[in-house]
């Protein structure tokens, strides 16, 4: 509470707006900062990947069959 | 109305240490009660994201 008297000469009608407003801002380039930066909170507001997970093996059990009949015309 | 010639008004603002004390002090709980906010969000984060893993 070294700063207590702040408020005698910081006007708290401009100098909470500005503070609240700096945190609020940050808080919007640290964020922004880490969507552009990574792929997991993209992949997270996407969605869906538990469904994919759940569906891809089983298109892994039928992969093998189709490409050995898609290979053997080829020859 | 407010004593403006009130000896303990302290200028510019105008407001008397008490008060400017008291408004620090809600300042500084707000602060603490987002600081815990922003812990457990982290706390989420390292734990269901890769970040950090």
């Amino acid at each position: 509470m070294n700063q207590k008297e702040i408020w005698c000469v910081v006007n708290p009608s401009v100098g909470l707006p500005l503070f609240l407003g700096a945190v609020a801002a940050t808080s919007l380039i640290v964020h922004g900062a880490v969507l552009a930066n990574t792929d997991w909170i993209a992949a997270y507001w996407q969605g869906g990947k538990s469904e994919k997970v759940a569906m891809a093996p089983a298109n892994a059990a039928e992969m093998p069959a189709t490409l050995v009949a898609n290979a053997s015309p080829a020859k | 109305m407010a004593d403006l010639n009130d000896p303990n008004r302290v200028w510019p603002t105008g407001l008397t240490l008490a008060e400017s004390e008291e408004l620090h002090k809600h300042l500084i709980d707000g602060s603490r009660v987002f600081g815990a906010i922003a812990v457990f969000a982290h706390l989420l984060a390292y734990i269901y994201s890769p970040w950090l893993h």
